[in-house]
């Protein structure tokens, strides 16, 4: 331990003034400067520390080139690219990681082939700009367009988690077929039909309470026309949702009667793409009976010449409506022979 | 936007650095035979020009994406997810548009290349003597078999083209 300390002093002692551990201190001390302080001082000194982290790093990385390069690759402009990208998303607040992740290929590019750009004036000791040397110039060339090719993966990446947050239930798919995009964490739970279900089944109950019992049956009975009705409640229900998801006209709602007095399934069917061409559907089962609820009504009345508001209380039977846990998706179609929508 | 899945386009990575090497190699050679030039020499054309219009090629879809119709996208986003069980008559298209486009590409990235490096052009006219009688017939020769580069590029592009379609259809029919 004693020595480790002792090495490490020794290491990051300033050789002399112009040297990496120089600007490192530097950093180091702006950032116990930066605790001290609020609001934009603070903002200010933690960007001078990153800068000169920056720097330092750099130098470093010059310094050490040979340690640093495995197998041809000098890894120092991705390090220093990579610092860049810290220093974007932390300090200037309205660069996005994603942004910052999709520029630090193309970042650590510049990096790499700037060396090139630079010659010292052999007058007065000082760096001056020229043309890279012509053998240089085509190993420049592909280094800066691979890296470019790097940042459109990264790019990619992000256009797939935008479809993904738009249109959530293609992750309980499977992308086995794919020639993209392997699913490190596919999980059937993602799929939205749930959500669906539980819309259509509150639309269900609230719509029974206020039926009488007949009316519930007439309603069972003409469910073909009714579905439709209640697919497009849902649907503007859904749209209402405080997240709004793109794929809500992709979900149809489906119904059938399976059972007298009288057992009801409910299917949330998956329109969108999929991995099978009818896509999935996620069934409820669910059970309609009778319930029989005490009606208060009031109304004024006269009592004793004078007026006032009585309150009656009378059975009324309305529907009543139960259901169980969603099914697992599957990949067919319900089956329409019954009284289907 | 916000969610960051394990959803990785880690094949498409694979596959296109696999194509991008068959790329280079077939076209690398024809280039060589058709231009008769260094093989090395062929080679940086092709890889140039071949990684130039890959990234060129990205990002006229991260343009264009945004901008398609929902049942486009729709179609899009089940390619991509899930894969194409036949070959629809969009694809096809969008595959002889990217054919010409490459070839426009390569064509235009040759001659940067070319500035780039400080290379004169490989078709350079030697003076033509007037004062000699060379005769109809030679010159006639000579307008016809001076290697041209449009043409190099163009069978190279159609051969890498072929060759791809090729393993994205026996993918389509093994799988």
């Amino acid at each position: 331990m004693q020595e480790f300390i002792q090495d490490l002093r020794k290491q990051l002692t300033p050789p002399q003034f112009a040297s990496w551990q120089t600007l490192l201190l530097m950093s180091i001390f702006s950032v116990f400067l930066a605790g001290l302080v609020q609001g934009w001082v603070r903002d200010l000194i933690s960007s001078c520390g990153w800068i000169w982290l920056i720097l330092s790093t750099w130098w470093f990385v010059y310094e050490n080139k040979k340690t640093m390069t495995v197998s041809d690759w000098f890894s120092g402009p991705w390090i220093v690219g990579g610092l860049m990208g810290g220093f974007l998303v932390s300090t200037v607040r309205f660069v996005p990681w994603s942004t910052a992740l999709i520029l630090w290929p193309p970042l650590s590019a510049v990096i790499a082939v700037l060396p090139n750009f630079i010659a010292t004036d052999n007058d007065t000791k000082t760096p001056k700009w020229t043309k890279p040397a012509l053998s240089k110039r085509q190993g420049m060339l592909l280094l800066t367009l691979s890296h470019l090719l790097i940042a459109c993966w990264f790019q990619f990446y992000f256009v797939l988690q935008g479809w993904l947050s738009d249109y959530p239930s293609l992750r309980a798919d499977r992308f086995d077929r794919s020639a993209f995009v392997v699913n490190l964490g596919q999980d059937e739970n993602f799929s939205r039909g749930r959500d669906v279900l539980r819309t259509a089944e509150d639309e269900l109950r609230k719509k029974f309470a206020t039926m009488s019992w007949p009316e519930v049956e007439r309603w069972l009975l003409e469910m073909n026309r009714e579905m439709p009705k209640l697919n497009t409640e849902v649907q503007a229900k859904l749209d209402r949702q405080k997240i709004r998801f793109a794929e809500n006209s992709w979900w149809g709602l489906k119904g059938k009667v399976t059972g007298g007095e009288y057992d009801l399934d409910l299917y949330a069917v998956w329109q969108g793409p999929s991995s099978k061409t009818t896509g999935y559907t996620i069934t409820k089962s669910c059970q309609v009976s009778p319930n029989t609820v005490m009606i208060r009504t009031t109304k004024p009345a006269l009592k004793n010449g004078k007026p006032t508001i009585v309150t009656e209380s009378k059975p009324k039977v309305v529907g009543k409506i139960k259901c169980e846990m969603p099914s697992q998706p599957r990949f067919e179609q319900p089956d329409e022979n019954g009284v289907g929508a | 936007m916000g969610t960051f899945t394990g959803v990785m386009p880690l094949r498409a990575v694979a596959f296109q650095i696999m194509f991008l090497l068959l790329a280079i190699a077939i076209e690398g050679v024809i280039l060589q035979a058709q231009l008769r030039i260094p093989r090395k020499l062929s080679m940086q054309y092709a890889a140039t020009t071949n990684l130039l219009a890959t990234a060129v090629g990205w990002m006229v879809f991260f343009i264009v994406e945004p901008l398609l119709a929902a049942d486009w996208r729709k179609e899009l986003i089940g390619y991509v997810f899930f894969g194409i069980k036949t070959i629809p008559v969009p694809v096809v298209l969008v595959g002889f548009g990217m054919f010409l486009g490459t070839f426009l590409l390569k064509l235009q990235g040759a001659e940067w290349l070319d500035m780039i490096l400080e290379k004169a052009p490989i078709e350079k006219k030697t003076a033509f003597d007037p004062g000699k009688f060379r005769g109809r017939q030679r010159v006639h020769a000579d307008f016809q078999l001076g290697p041209s580069r449009p043409l190099a590029i163009l069978w190279a592009n159609a051969a890498s083209f072929s060759a791809i379609s090729l393993l994205l259809a026996l993918r389509l029919f093994v799988h």
